[in-house]
């Protein structure tokens, strides 16, 4: 008959390790490493063959290359985690996990330490990239590895926020394939022109995790401008650059609030299919 | 302490009521069909067992805890097949199979053990072939293989066999024969020869209300099949059958070979109804129309008052 109860540290790591194979497995996984390493590849190959890095130092090189690093992590997150809830409800997944006994906080854990490791494998694959054309550029001495740390430790905590965010949007969407588009499009496109309205109205988006990200890549400028005026007369653009530990401070804010909702929702949500 | 209790539990939506005070308790060994139409609330009162749903009131309790309140541990010693899951398109059979096995804590080997054991019961598919992949009856035996891995004391099985061809249909039918020498199956099914085949006991749902709950040999005393057809090996002209009008409430012609014989369900009167025949000319076939269950289910479904007189009986076929 029935084995000893199992605890709920040993379930979870059963549930990330199952979990990590289907996300490994999934076309979503293979399409965005494929786009990850095809954009990268192709900025790699036309500075290396073309137009060189255009760049003074190594840090210089590495803020442009990492430019784009916090768009491609919100569409991995958006994609990976915007469907982790919604697929147990929308789908008949959930009938064959949720009847299982295991606490869903658990399997919800297991679940988002899998899509982060499948995300953050995604963003290593940029940021190797990065370093490899620093290190073709201005030597392997040149590339700052400290600032480095702390780059790949805001993407750590950004992909961390992202995720939460998609995982609470996809517990309050029925549908899988809704829960993706609606992380897609409130993480990389509602963002994107929240902060330029107010940005454009002088005030500092401090809520947006889209513009926390900025700090992946700005963290390698000498001096970080907080907010920046540019323009001529009366016409002015203003932008804001969040400092590091500000960003850090979103981010872990995103991570925590979102991921509490999406552990609420999931552990009082009803299959009613 | 019962293997499965229902404390006058409730489910609804609003003013919709799913399940309206369900009240009920089975101890193992034996199997019980709950019976009843589409939206009667078998799904519902399934899914309250599992903590699929959260009851409006009362209590789901499967061996002395609460669903509610502890969930892994009431659901730790049962398997269950609600509506019809699907493992993850991206695991094997083998993977999802093994998901459930470590999650339940069984040791790598007896996991083999299992996988192997009912991949012979139930003949699954091939185990390396991604659960995606398989037909809906293939899928359905992975998912029934999955619930009895860990060997449970209650079994929670909503329409097992839905989805299955009549060879599948029989390998599952045999293999909860079997289990429910020692454990307690709860089974919703549509199919009334299925469950007389494998339940001792009945609940019959409608409405979110249960109509009735008894032991399959106590209805087969109170609802006895009230019709017999009666084949004859030549024809026989109904002027024939005068002998039997002492015995027999009705005689409808069939063909001029076959004959529905109305009569009181009694075992006395079908004896003497078969030695009459037998004096008319010799008798092929001679045997009760339709079932126990199937005159109960018609019964309560279309009566107000379950478990009262005793049961119309059935209308002839067209």
């Amino acid at each position: 008959m029935a084995q000893p109860v199992v605890g709920d540290g040993e379930q979870f790591f059963v549930a990330l390790r199952r979990q990590l194979q289907f996300y490994l497995r999934t076309w979503r996984f293979a399409g965005l490493l494929a786009f990850t390493l095809a954009v990268s590849l192709i900025v790699l190959v036309l500075e290396v063959a073309v137009f060189g890095s255009g760049a003074k130092t190594a840090s210089d090189y590495l803020a442009g290359f990492y430019g784009e690093l916090a768009v491609d992590a919100i569409l991995v997150a958006a994609l990976l985690g915007g469907d982790a809830i919604s697929m147990d409800f929308g789908s008949p997944t959930g009938y064959y996990m949720l009847v299982q006994p295991v606490r869903r906080w658990v399997l919800l854990l297991g679940r988002y330490l899998a899509a982060f490791l499948a995300a953050f494998a995604i963003g290593l694959v940029y940021v190797a990239l990065g370093v490899f054309g620093a290190a073709y550029f201005f030597g392997v001495g040149a590339v700052p590895f400290a600032t480095l740390g702390l780059s790949v430790g805001l993407m750590i905590l950004f992909l961390l926020g992202a995720l939460s965010a998609a995982f609470s949007f996809s517990a309050l969407i029925r549908s899988p394939a809704v829960g993706m588009i609606v992380s897609v499009l409130v993480l990389f496109l509602g963002f994107s022109i929240v902060d330029g309205v107010f940005e454009l109205a002088d005030i500092e988006p401090w809520f947006s995790i889209q513009y926390a990200g900025q700090a992946i890549s700005e963290v390698f400028s000498s001096t970080i401008s907080h907010r920046v005026v540019l323009g001529v007369g009366r016409i002015r653009v203003i932008t804001y650059h969040p400092y590091p530990a500000e960003a850090a401070a979103i981010m872990l804010g995103y991570f925590v609030l979102f991921l509490a909702l999406a552990l609420l929702v999931y552990d009082r949500k009803e299959s009613q299919g | 302490m019962p293997s499965i209790q229902a404390v006058g539990l409730s489910k609804s939506y609003g003013a919709f009521v799913a399940l309206d005070n369900a009240t009920f308790d089975y101890d193992r060994p034996g199997a019980v069909g709950y019976l009843g139409p589409n939206g009667a609330g078998k799904t519902t009162t399934l899914k309250l067992f599992t903590h699929l749903l959260r009851p409006t009131r009362g209590q789901a309790m499967i061996n002395g805890v609460d669903v509610l309140d502890d969930p892994k541990r009431a659901l730790w010693d049962v398997g269950s097949v609600i509506e019809t899951p699907e493992p993850y398109a991206m695991h094997s059979v083998r993977e999802a199979l093994e998901y459930v096995a470590e999650l339940r804590g069984l040791p790598a080997d007896e996991t083999r053990r299992q996988i192997q054991l009912y991949n012979e019961k139930l003949e699954l598919p091939p185990l390396d072939r991604r659960t995606g992949k398989l037909s809906k009856g293939q899928r359905q035996r992975v998912v029934i293989a999955s619930a009895l891995l860990a060997e449970p004391s209650v079994l929670l099985l909503d329409e097992p066999t839905s989805g299955l061809d009549p060879a599948e249909r029989v390998a599952v039918r045999n293999v909860l024969l079997e289990l429910k020498k020692d454990r307690l199956i709860l089974m919703s099914s549509h199919l009334l020869n299925e469950v007389t085949e494998i339940c001792d006991r009945v609940i019959f749902i409608n409405g979110g209300k249960i109509l009735l709950q008894d032991s399959v040999a106590a209805l087969s005393e109170r609802m006895r099949a009230r019709f017999i057809d009666v084949d004859f090996t030549a024809p026989v002209a109904p002027a024939a059958l005068a002998p039997l009008s002492g015995i027999t409430s009705s005689i409808q012609p069939l063909s001029d070979r076959r004959y529905r014989l109305g009569f009181d369900g009694s075992d006395p009167s079908r004896a003497r109804l078969l030695a009459a025949c037998q004096q008319i000319a010799p008798v092929l076939n001679f045997a009760t129309v339709g079932s126990v269950l199937e005159d109960a289910y018609l019964q309560l479904m279309s009566g107000p008052s379950p478990g009262g007189s005793p049961p119309p009986p059935p209308p002839p076929p067209a």
